[in-house]
């Protein structure tokens, strides 16, 4: 009962809220959506007046607000009123953008998919942020209650887990990288049998799942780290081969288009100097192909941070472990743990390749390194 | 396919060789055979006196001796010009970091890029890559340049520039075969021309002789063809009087 934000013990109170959020919300909705409108419509080329958007709006909001509340009375739901809205609002709304910005049938649908595709997700987090607010005014031991409770878990989640999760995405990675590098190396320049290896490595590994592979390496060949004294240090050394040999075979790919996409000029011209191969290779090539790798590269710690999740099914207690243990012990928690423990994933995920992904696309254009 | 044919010539020390002709005619095949980057499948090519097609020819080594600048620059994109300049004199001549820095900088100096070489290659304009391509060869010091179309990628304005700080590398003695259809440079330094067509070599002679007296037509139709397009006067003026 102390758990969930909108269910409540006091009727009463519930219906405040409630009659808050049906009032406030579609006022929200109906001045986003307008100014929304405009600036689609603008972009569009179909006109710059917030008139016929303030219309348009107007005519949406009362045709729409009533099924919305008969809705909300019959399933007693908001996501499942959100989901309905969604679908009246773009039939409706196809109507009468094509009646006012006198456009055909599918420019106007296309029109307001976009339109709802922004407003829907706004309207999710008003409303969650108002209802908050509310209940926070209404209940506030309940509210305060569940903050606590989800820094709980996050705490728990991150001071247990995230050095092990961390520790097992680095070495995959590392152990990945000097794998993966060396394949590209002997696909570019490789002999025929070299090539052969590595393509046939890449396609194997491919096609794998990464828990078959962690089962296989942890349970099926337990001597594998016989020199390693503790059993559970052995079933990590495991997880992180799984994960470097599965890694090895998408970095080969990521390098060797790296070292592919180098310009053909720049060996040449090393060269020319006098260069070896090898210390043209070290000095010039790898230099940019490292460069050119890190956006693809950011995306292979994605995928690998998130497959150190897979390492619970051996035993490893990480991250998904702890709040897969919490979970279990309050299930009324189960998804409130698994939603922190969600978000915990982003946070290490989203910045380390908005960073690496976005920023070192922009700094290689600026150097004009790839292409010709 | 045979693209060069019984070409034979000799560059003797601080002379200046230009070599011309239609595209296609094996330019810069020539070229990229005397520094082994495109190596000949048969014949002889001898850098004072030495074979290098004799096994035991360490290629490398002959390539740090033999200089080359590239008609697209292919300067290194990850490296500033100064880095540019000094990689070769680290990784290939074993210089310490100092000594290259001193001695890419006199370098830039000379082809007047001392103000830049701190950029990097994309925040130059073509004429100013060039020049760091040049300096990049000139540092390592060898006993020739390989100039291949180097004005050919600039746009007008800026082929100045680059042939001004050839003219005065090529004036301090440095020996050099180049490439290039800018006959006043080659009027003024070349000290043999060389006419290319489809891979032989159809006339040589001075400059004095090609601009007075060539004696092939095809020659005559080509540099009837290049006065128009850079601007000989004469030619012109006789075109226009004929009408």
């Amino acid at each position: 009962m102390i758990t969930m934000l909108f269910q409540v013990g006091s009727e009463f109170a519930a219906f405040v809220i409630g009659i808050v959020l049906t009032i406030t919300v579609p006022i929200i909705i109906f001045i986003t959506g307008a100014y929304t409108m405009k600036w689609y419509a603008k972009k569009k080329r179909w006109g710059v007046s917030i008139k016929t958007a303030l219309i348009v709006n107007t005519i949406l909001l009362i045709l729409s607000s009533p099924i919305n509340f008969l809705f909300t009375l019959i399933y007693n739901d908001i996501l499942v009123t959100y989901v309905i809205s969604l679908v009246i609002n773009i039939t409706f709304g196809t109507i009468i953008v094509m009646k006012f910005y006198k456009k055909r049938f599918r420019d106007s649908f296309l029109f307001n998919i976009v339109i709802q595709l922004i407003l829907f997700p706004t309207t999710l987090i008003l409303s969650f942020i108002i209802g908050f607010i509310l209940s926070l005014i209404f209940f506030p031991d309940i509210t305060v209650n569940t903050i606590i409770i989800i820094w709980d878990i996050f705490s728990l989640i991150i001071i247990n887990g995230l050095a092990i999760t961390l520790f097992l995405t680095a070495l995959g990675l590392l152990g990945g990288f000097l794998l993966g590098l060396s394949l590209a190396l002997m696909r570019v320049y490789g002999g025929k049998e070299l090539t052969w290896f590595a393509s046939g490595y890449e396609k194997l590994f491919r096609g794998i799942p990464i828990l078959i592979l962690i089962f296989i390496f942890a349970f099926g060949m337990p001597d594998l780290f016989w020199y390693i004294a503790h059993p559970l240090n052995r079933i990590q050394a495991s997880v992180i081969l799984a994960l470097a040999l599965r890694s090895a075979a998408y970095q080969s790919q990521i390098f060797r288009g790296a070292i592919l996409s180098v310009n053909l000029g720049q060996m040449e011209a090393a060269r020319a100097l006098g260069m070896s191969r090898l210390s043209a290779l070290r000095h010039v090539i790898l230099p940019q192909a490292l460069r050119l790798a890190v956006p693809g590269w950011s995306n292979e710690y994605a995928i690998v941070i998130k497959d150190t999740s897979f390492a619970f099914e051996v035993g490893i207690i990480e991250m998904t472990k702890w709040a897969y243990r919490y979970g279990t012990n309050y299930p009324e928690l189960w998804i409130l743990s698994m939603a922190v423990l969600a978000i915990t994933y982003f946070l290490f995920t989203f910045p380390v390749t908005k960073l690496l992904g976005e920023r070192q696309i922009k700094k290689l254009k600026n150097l004009g390194i790839g292409g010709s | 396919m045979q693209v060069l044919k019984g070409i034979s010539f000799k560059v003797l020390e601080r002379e200046v060789k230009v070599i011309f002709g239609p595209s296609g005619s094996g330019k810069s095949t020539l070229l990229r055979c005397i520094n082994m980057l495109n190596p000949p499948d048969k014949g002889e090519i001898f850098l004072r006196g030495k074979s290098l097609m004799a096994p035991e020819a360490d290629l490398n080594a002959i390539r740090s001796r033999i200089g080359m600048v590239f008609q697209h620059f292919n300067l290194f994109a990850h490296l500033k010009a100064i880095d540019n300049v000094s990689l070769g004199l680290r990784r290939v001549k074993g210089f310490s970091k100092e000594e290259a820095r001193a001695k890419a900088l006199e370098t830039l100096d000379r082809v007047k890029m001392t103000k830049w070489a701190d950029n990097y290659p994309a925040q130059l304009s073509g004429g100013q890559q060039q020049r760091v391509g040049i300096a990049r060869a000139l540092a390592m010091e060898p006993d020739v340049i390989l100039f291949d179309e180097p004005t050919s990628a600039l746009d007008p304005e800026l082929i100045g520039d680059v042939l001004q700080v050839m003219l005065d590398i090529a004036k301090s003695g440095t020996t050099m075969i180049v490439v290039t259809h800018e006959l006043g440079f080659a009027r003024a330094v070349a000290s043999e021309m060389i006419f290319l067509g489809e891979g032989a070599i159809l006339e040589r002679g001075t400059p004095q002789h090609f601009f007075t007296s060539p004696k092939s037509e095809r020659v005559k139709k080509f540099l009837e063809q290049l006065d128009i397009l850079y601007g000989g006067h004469d030619k012109l003026l006789k075109l226009s009087d004929g009408e």
